[in-house]
């Protein structure tokens, strides 16, 4: 039976008393933490203490007691499954966060419900919409009152209070469109922090973890820096192991990009971000490039065979790529594409000859260098992101090494052992250590080494040899006769080491509050160019970030200015609306006068092609023709670009002004039609105002390529002005109420999960104070255990065999 | 097994419930405050759309009942200058003498007041053309579109010829006829007061607009001469006349000459049915006249339509709107009453060691 120690049980009592410490010093952690966020409670781990192995002699009534307890360690409360499940969620809010935000700000630009004040007319609602009104109104007080300056005043009055009304909106959207490229620009510099952070936390929990602390509060930490991460990215979180050697392996986290476009062809969705101790960081730009310039020898990669400088490969002179390992270059001369030493050039891997000339950056005074740290940073177009190589906390570039397969190679190919280093044609490098191992074998009949082919009478080879004395070979297939000779062999043992390489994100890689952000900046709706809806993104014709609005903006007025322009010039008619000369006299071409309505007849255009009165592309130049035959012009542009001149080019809601001219005084045409024999109209013909208060009715046809030249050709909307700004900002307010319902959704669901997790990971103070009882009834029980081993024990030693 | 509720999952669950209800009740705020059922194109867009659609007519509405009421004065001051036109007519036809004049009646009891009469007519009719002159506003009333300038003049050498924008109203010449055609016939001056303004390639549906052109020489009772080669318009034939009968003998009223004795009784003859052409066209402004005023009807009852239709639109059902404030505030006082009582208790509370 085995025995215990006299005081054996004090021990137990003891090792009770200290798990019950703990205990109660773990729960206390887990109480003062209630409040810290993203703590995840902590359990102390214990087990029930055992001494001794089996003995030799064991007897069959033996009672093994265990000697205790031993608090094994704490670990934290949580499910992964979970934190999976709203990173998820979290990259969902955050996109439609960020994306909701940026359009509640447009909004709050160009939605006009409510504003401009309401009145029983409802003339003041909305403010766009209501000097658009305005306009109208004006022009029909005009039709009413023509000639008199005032009421000209009015509309010039209506039209310049709605151009500076345009030139706000559009000065505001820039304005927040600059707000929204900082905050941007601020967000990248905060995932970059989130990224170093947590590659840093890595390093810590690593080091911990290598000396068998956990590292809880780091690892907490490190979740909120992720949770956070999983805000602006959707991110794929891996725990995996690393080998550290000697048999130990330690926790690695690996944060990858998470798959977010939806082109499967598209793998750099899935680039790494964090990888342990190695992080990237996000570049927004890029090494400016010294562009080939003819002559610049600095700009040219490679040289041909003629000794000239190209940047066409194909062009370029090829030579067998050299071998510059000392040990063996002198046998094998050359590389093969695998990185093996190779004596045929015909066998070597060929690379161009290199222009040692070439530069191919150019610094921030514009020389070129061939050094990408004096490079000039350039902003990458169209907010395009890079993902840099993964560095650690010193900045040195992670390298992964991958171990080949051993294999045997001929005793030239050993050299002298030492190991090589060999940089592989496509970047990556090898690193090959050598080994050579000798055994003593039965000699072979395999013609080797300059032994002969032995072969019996029969003509049949003998499986081994017989090394005579005097060095011949006697051939036997008896191995008990062979003669033994001492075989090398060499193997030699790869390392394919490539180093991380920068990436360049697609338009669709990224998925969160960054992505909704940047489609913010960068989307342009209709007005995408084809060679970006087939290039970039197939879908960003229905993506519609500041820029789509700005243009939809500029497009109206662009075509307000346009049709007042085209609508209030032009030559004289008579009653008949044919044109006439300064002394009333019709215009004839072809034989016919020329109708301003009905425009020039087939005969009168090649008339005028005939006559050389052509414009630049070879039309008709009716204008010239006019012109040339004393035709009377009336009339203006009444919309700039510029309100010190009249010029009309490119006019957009920035720079949409009343024409110089017209600031100076009347410059509405009333009508161009003259009564007989008059070379001016009726003082109060209205015929062309109401012709210009009708484009108010007017549904206009708004293309895309009116503003982007390789836009889509079809039509974006068919309307009146008053339709077209309405429809921009229905367009915006369904994106607003889609996003916002998105996002509603989105945020109860991850409200729900962040709830389970907290069910999982939080302290509970009902648990807590369970917990607090157990530990002080189970310290309070060890301290009676102590008390009953005590009295015992005196009764053993101070009152058993005693007389008294 | 039950899951676990925990201190810090009750908060987040809590602290978003109380959100959301402090979100619905700072809604349900702003509806009974603002009392519109949508504060953004985001609520509703469909609905704020058709609202910015029917608003938009509600100011177009208010264009076109402006320029109406504007046409309406002008037509009325037109019609009391066609009142005054046509009272000046009656003067000549119900002068006594002009009567007897037109009897025949040699050496009648009148004879010597036929030079006064003359005088009398040629100053009538210099008042007629001084009527029709008249202006509403800066614009002169019969100008047809022409209004920035005086419409009737007296011309020709003798300075007796009445001219119309230029052109002598009793031309025989036919370009000058043309001119007058284009003026009566053609020329318009329209206007928008809602018939549905439309414009096809440029050009104005007449059945769309209101012409508003009142071109004086239509009421006049017309313009050039007949077979006779006389005065179709009344104020050249009672100037004529007027210009004849001064030109009577002062004591036995003798025409100066047969022809002018002939001409003037021709002249009389058909002053009656000029003065029933002018009498028409008085009738045609007035029924035009009516046409704007009951269009002014049509166009004040589309403007109540419209604001009943935007009213439905945007305004709240006030008692919908308290009572879901009220609920929404009821939810949220709920809420904190709950939130009290959540965090105020565990079996920590309870504990004694």
């Amino acid at each position: 039976m085995s025995k215990i120690g006299t005081f054996g049980s004090f021990t137990q009592a003891r090792l009770a008393i200290y798990a019950a410490q703990l205990g109660l010093s773990v729960t206390g952690n887990n109480i003062s933490n209630v409040n810290t966020l993203g703590y995840t409670r902590q359990r102390l781990d214990q087990e029930s203490f055992r001494t001794g192995g089996a003995d030799r002699y064991q007897s069959s009534f033996d009672v093994r007691v265990g000697n205790g307890v031993l608090p094994t360690g704490v670990s934290q409360l949580r499910d992964p499954y979970l934190d999976i499940r709203f990173r998820n969620d979290n990259s969902n809010v955050g996109a439609m966060d960020a994306k909701l935000t940026g359009l509640d700000r447009i909004a709050a630009i160009l939605d006009e419900v409510g504003k401009g004040g309401d009145v029983p007319e409802g003339e003041e609602f909305g403010i766009i919409a209501y000097h658009l009104g305005n306009l109208f109104k004006a022009l029909s007080g005009l039709s009413d009152n023509t000639g008199q300056q005032d009421y000209d005043v009015q509309v010039r009055s209506a039209a310049d209070t709605l151009c500076q009304v345009l030139r706000s909106y559009a000065s505001n959207l820039s304005e927040m469109y600059d707000d929204t490229v900082k905050a941007y620009n601020q967000n990248i510099t905060q995932i970059n922090n989130l990224l170093s952070n947590i590659r840093d936390l890595n390093t810590a929990i690593r080091k911990s973890d290598i000396h068998g602390d956990k590292a809880l509060e780091l690892r907490d930490q490190r979740n909120n820096l992720i949770d956070e991460l999983s805000k602006y990215m959707k991110i794929d979180v891996t725990y995996t192991t690393e080998d550290i050697g000697a048999g130990k392996t330690v926790e690695k986290l690996i944060i990858s990009l998470g798959n977010a476009n939806p082109d499967s062809s598209v793998h750099t969705d899935e680039s790494i971000l964090v990888d342990g101790r190695y992080c990237a960081q996000l570049m927004t730009a890029t090494p400016k490039l010294n562009e080939e310039k003819p002559g610049d020898k600095t700009t040219f990669q490679y040289m041909t065979e003629t000794g000239d400088l190209t940047n066409n490969l194909e062009q370029a002179q090829m030579l067998p790529k050299e071998n510059t390992d000392e040990a063996t270059k002198a046998d094998f001369p050359y590389i093969d594409a695998q990185g093996n030493p190779v004596k045929d050039p015909d066998d070597a891997y060929k690379v161009p000859v290199p222009n040692p000339d070439y530069k191919p950056y150019l610094d921030k005074n514009g020389n070129p260098t061939a050094d990408i740290d004096e490079a000039e940073m350039i902003d990458i177009p169209n907010f395009g992101l890079r993902l840099s190589e993964l560095r650690d906390e010193y900045d040195r570039v992670l390298e992964s090494v991958v171990k080949m397969e051993e294999r045997e190679i001929s005793k030239d190919l050993f050299g002298n052992g030492e190991p090589t280093t060999v940089l592989l044609p496509d970047g990556t490098s090898k690193y090959t250590t050598y080994r050579a191992t000798q055994q003593r074998l039965l000699m072979k009949n395999d013609g080797l080494n300059g032994k002969p082919i032995m072969k019996d009478p029969d003509g049949n080879p003998f499986k081994y040899l017989i090394k005579n004395a005097d060095g011949s070979y006697t051939g036997t297939n008896n191995w008990k006769e062979a003669s033994r000779e001492v075989v090398t062999t060499y193997y030699a043992q790869d390392y394919i080491t490539t180093p991380s390489t920068p990436v360049d994100l697609d338009d669709n890689d990224l998925y969160g509050a960054l992505q909704s952000q940047r489609e913010l900046l960068t989307e342009n709706g209709e007005f995408s160019t084809l060679d970006s809806i087939k290039n970039l993104d197939e879908s960003a014709a229905s993506k519609r970030g500041i820029p789509y609005f700005q243009k939809m903006l500029d497009l109206l007025a662009e075509k307000i200015a346009t049709s007042f322009n085209e609508n209030n010039q032009g030559y004289l008619t008579n009653k008949d609306g044919n044109y006439i000369d300064k002394d009333a006299k019709e215009i004839q071409l072809a034989g016919a006068g020329i109708n301003r309505e009905r425009g020039l007849t087939e005969a009168q255009k090649q008339a005028l092609i005939a006559d050389g009165c052509v414009d630049a592309d070879g039309n008709p130049d009716l204008d010239r023709f006019l012109e040339a035959k004393d035709g009377i012009f009336t009339g203006g542009n009444l919309f700039s670009n510029n309100g010190d001149t009249d010029d009309a080019t490119g006019i957009n809601a920035s720079n949409i002004t009343i024409s110089a001219s017209w600031s100076r005084g009347p410059l509405i045409v009333n009508s161009f039609l003259c009564p007989n024999g008059d070379t001016k109209p009726a003082s109060t013909d209205s015929s062309n105002i109401l012709v210009l208060q009708g484009l108010g009715e007017q549904k206009m046809v708004y293309y895309p390529q009116t503003l982007v030249g390789d836009a889509q050709s079809e039509p974006l909307f068919t309307g009146t002005f008053e339709d077209m700004w309405t429809n921009i900002n229905t367009i915006l307010g369904n994106d607003q109420m889609i996003t916002s319902t998105l996002l509603d959704n989105y945020y109860e669901k991850t409200v729900e999960l962040d709830s389970s997790r907290a069910s999982v990971s939080s302290v509970d103070f009902n648990d807590e104070a369970m917990n607090l009882m157990q530990y002080a009834k189970s310290y309070n029980a060890a301290c009676r255990l102590m008390t009953t081993l005590d009295s015992v024990l005196d009764k053993l030693i101070n009152g058993t065999g005693l007389t008294t | 097994m039950i899951a676990r509720t925990t201190t810090l999952s009750s908060m987040k669950t809590y602290r978003y419930n109380l959100q959301r209800s402090g979100y619905y009740m700072n809604r349900s705020m702003n509806t009974v405050q603002t009392g519109r059922i949508f504060n953004s194109f985001a609520d509703d867009p469909a609905t704020a759309a058709l609202s910015f659609q029917k608003r938009r007519a509600l100011l177009r509405n208010s264009a076109q009942r402006s320029l109406n009421t504007s046409i309406q004065y002008k037509y009325q001051q037109a019609w009391k200058a066609m009142d005054q036109i046509e009272s000046n007519l009656d003067t000549v036809s119900g002068n006594a003498t002009f009567k007897e004049l037109l009897l025949k009646a040699e050496n009648g009891p009148t004879a010597s007041a036929r030079t006064a009469l003359g005088k009398s007519m040629t100053a009538l009719a210099e008042n007629m053309v001084q009527t029709m002159n008249g202006r509403y506003g800066e614009n002169f009333l019969f100008a047809g579109a022409d209004g920035l300038n005086v419409p009737f003049t007296w011309g020709g050498t003798d300075g007796r010829d009445l001219c119309y924008r230029g052109v002598p109203v009793s031309t025989t010449d036919p370009d000058e006829l043309a001119k007058l055609d284009y003026f009566s016939k053609e020329e318009v001056k329209n206007a928008d007061i809602g018939l549905g303004f439309d414009i096809n390639g440029g050009k104005i549906e007449s059945s769309s607009v209101f012409n508003q052109a009142l071109q004086g020489v239509d009421f006049l009772g017309g313009y050039g001469v007949d077979e006779d080669g006389d005065p179709k318009n009344v104020i050249a034939m009672i100037d004529r006349m007027g210009t004849i009968l001064k030109g009577c003998t002062s004591d036995d009223g003798k025409f100066a000459s047969d022809a002018e004795e002939a001409e003037f009784f021709r002249l009389a003859e058909k002053f009656e049915g000029a003065s029933a052409r002018v009498k028409d066209k008085y009738i045609e402004l007035d029924t035009k006249s009516g046409f704007l005023s009951s269009n002014a009807t049509i166009l004040e009852a589309n403007q109540y339509n419209l604001q009943e239709q935007i009213s439905g639109l945007e305004d709240v059902d006030e008692a919908l709107a308290i009572s879901d404030f009220i609920f929404a505030k009821y939810t949220y006082d709920t809420a904190l009453k709950v939130g009290n009582s959540v965090l105020s208790q565990s079996l920590m509370d309870y504990m004694k060691l």
